[in-house]
């Protein structure tokens, strides 16, 4: 797999998902274009509600009925998704594409011991035996680094602590070596220190499978530990893209400089929160979504949205400060 | 689990004691006696005086309710002051078969049609399949069992006989009581499930299971009916129980010789030795059917731990 690192494994191409509820229609993503290369890690963040799980759901078609999917293309590994029956999907759920969720706590079902829901897709995607798929399920709780996993199998969910949750979970999502890993806020639920061993675990089952992985998350440090490109979504649209050193060293857009302002340090004395709350989606505003909490707001970020500017070569944008219009106007602004 | 089920027997025989007790207070509290002069009966006053003392009914209560008691820890729960020559061993053992098969026919129907509409009209929630399936349940709950078996009277043994209306001589006569039986329990399972259902279909595991790439069927069918099934398990124990004890309206229509039609007419005739021998006979049940349930729930939540 090591020679094709680089090839474009996932590509996504103007992906709206829009719900439709009792108080009217929430436009939850509208119109994000992304991609992900082979062997790389895709952090993507965001504040709560700003679509970054309903992206990924909307690409592993797990959403619920009042969702509407539209997109101009999902391609994964050159296969188109978005045409696929529920049918075909399967064959690439739990099987080339492996997810982990938030919340390890109510993740996994509560009746069924973990040998049941570990083995269901191994029996399921590998067309193994019960016995192999038991071999095989025993071995997933060891690189999972699960202590007495021949113990651990016949128990249930209950039984185990948050952090031996999620690594069933992650177990369960790896046990098919799917080519992505989608995880999605996979320790925004645990104790700090079980994060960092689930970090670690999560880098280190991407080593030894070669799995690509998309992180989903609030956390930029978390984004900082394991990630190489980053994706920073508010409301719906991709903010910034760009190499976690754009990111963090030539920070592009005002949202994700309030992001990085944000984060707890040593030698920062008060945190600075960005002010406001995120517009609501079931009236996005016209213009740039982020106006109304931007210290840079300018007259056209409230009328226009601005484009995906490019900075560099994998760095681009969404911020009418870099368009080359304003530019001429008011120079070059520090952020 | 020998201890616990033991334990549980034990407190079931104190609840029992305790039934007992205040349903024979009840039941002479009620103004008149078996031997009551009525329009039909013209007893002379000094006959009705030796029957009462022939019983036992003119001692005081305290000492008829500790004769009972004796009685009732030797098996024995006495004669029908109605039926002649008849005890109340006998009335239930003579009754209680044929109530218990029609109920326990019922019982099946009502779990094999209405776990399956309660689980589509929920998969199908907002669709045709869970409108149809919420009016039937909404009528099903809603019309009194009586004016259903009329109607199926009318329509099956009146219009078109294809059923007879009445006995259990053939496999034809039980069609129509067990259906009628089943009809509103159908009618509260389907509801029952389809909540209990749509409630589980919103939980993060069973999107956990679709991400594995799990068919809906088997999402639906065993990992969401594992957890949904609860709600209907802890119903069905005490309908268990009131349906093998029988229906009074259903024997009564289609006059099978249950058991049902005793616990209204038993205490019109004031006859207190089958009241208090049918109210320890259901209540027994009930105790045994609440136990079972209780395994039940042991044995389907792993969470769930039987504390010995």
């Amino acid at each position: 797999m090591s020679e094709k690192t680089g090839e474009t494994l996932l590509e996504v191409k103007n992906l709206r998902t829009s719900f439709q509820t009792d108080a009217g229609i929430v436009q939850s993503v509208r119109g994000i274009s992304f991609h992900a290369n082979r062997g790389e890690s895709l952090g993507i963040v965001g504040e709560s509600g700003c679509g970054k799980s309903v992206s990924m759901l909307s690409i592993m078609r797990l959403l619920a009925d009042n969702a509407h999917l539209k997109a101009d293309k999902i391609l994964f590994n050159g296969e188109d998704l978005l045409h696929k029956t529920a049918k075909e999907m399967r064959s690439i759920q739990g099987n080339r594409i492996g997810m982990i969720f938030q919340d390890p706590m109510t993740s996994l079902n509560p009746l069924f011991t973990v040998e049941e829901q570990l083995c269901n897709p191994l029996m399921r995607h590998l067309k193994l035996s019960k016995k192999e798929a038991k071999a095989r399920a025993l071995k997933m709780l060891e690189d999972v680094g699960i202590p007495s996993p021949e113990k651990r199998l016949s128990q249930f969910p209950h039984e185990l602590s948050g952090g031996m949750r999620q690594r069933v979970m992650i177990a369960i999502a790896m046990c098919c070596q799917p080519e992505l890993l989608i995880a999605d806020e996979p320790t925004t639920a645990l104790d700090v220190t079980i994060q960092a061993q689930i970090l670690d675990l999560m880098a280190h089952m991407k080593q030894e499978y070669g799995t690509s992985v998309i992180l989903i998350t609030h956390d930029l440090g978390v984004i900082a530990s394991i990630c190489t490109r980053v994706l920073v979504m508010y409301s719906g649209l991709v903010m910034e893209e760009g190499s976690i050193e754009d990111i963090f060293y030539r920070t592009g857009h005002p949202y994700t400089a309030g992001l990085l302002a944000s984060i707890p340090k040593e030698t920062k004395e008060k945190l600075i929160p960005i002010y406001g709350t995120p517009p609501d989606l079931l009236n996005p505003p016209k213009g740039c979504p982020f106006t109304a909490r931007c210290p840079h707001a300018m007259e056209v970020c409230r009328q226009y949205q601005p484009p995906l500017v490019p900075l560099g070569e994998h760095h681009s944008s969404a911020c009418w400060l870099h368009h080359k219009s304003v530019k001429a106007k008011i120079g070059e602004v520090k952020l | 689990m020998a201890k616990y089920i033991l334990k549980r027997l034990t407190a079931g025989i104190v609840s029992l004691f305790i039934l007992v007790t205040i349903t024979f207070f009840l039941m002479h509290v009620i103004p008149g006696g078996p031997f009551s002069p009525s329009e039909q009966r013209n007893v002379p006053e000094k006959i009705l005086v030796q029957i009462s003392d022939k019983y036992g009914l003119n001692d005081p209560l305290i000492v008829q309710y500790g004769r009972y008691i004796g009685n009732l820890l030797h098996g024995d729960m006495g004669i029908s002051f109605k039926k002649q020559d008849t005890t109340v061993n006998e009335l239930i053992a003579a009754g209680f078969p044929v109530s218990a098969r029609v109920g326990a026919l019922g019982v099946c129907t009502a779990l094999i049609v209405g776990i399956p509409l309660g689980i589509i009209a929920a998969v199908r929630r907002g669709k045709l399949a869970d409108g149809f399936s919420m009016v039937f349940a909404t009528i099903g709950v809603s019309v009194p069992s009586f004016v259903i078996c009329v109607l199926m009277m009318y329509l099956f043994c009146e219009k078109w006989k294809i059923f007879p209306s009445y006995g259990l001589r053939s496999w034809k006569g039980y069609i129509l009581p067990v259906f009628c039986m089943a009809f509103s329990q159908i009618a509260y399972i389907t509801r029952l499930m389809r909540s209990s259902m749509l409630e589980t279909l919103r939980q993060d595991y069973i999107r956990t299971e679709r991400s594995k790439g799990v068919p809906e069927f088997q999402v639906i069918g065993k990992y969401a009916l594992k957890n949904s099934i609860l709600p209907v398990v802890t119903y069905v124990g005490p309908m268990v129980a009131s349906l093998l004890t029988g229906t009074f309206i259903i024997e009564k229509l289609f006059s099978i010789p249950g058991l049902g039609r005793y616990f209204v007419s038993a205490i019109t005739d004031r006859d207190y030795s089958v009241v208090l021998g049918l109210t320890v006979f259901l209540g027994s049940m009930i105790i045994i059917c609440n136990l079972v349930v209780d395994i039940m729930y042991a044995v389907i939540d792993p969470r769930v731990k039987i504390t010995e």
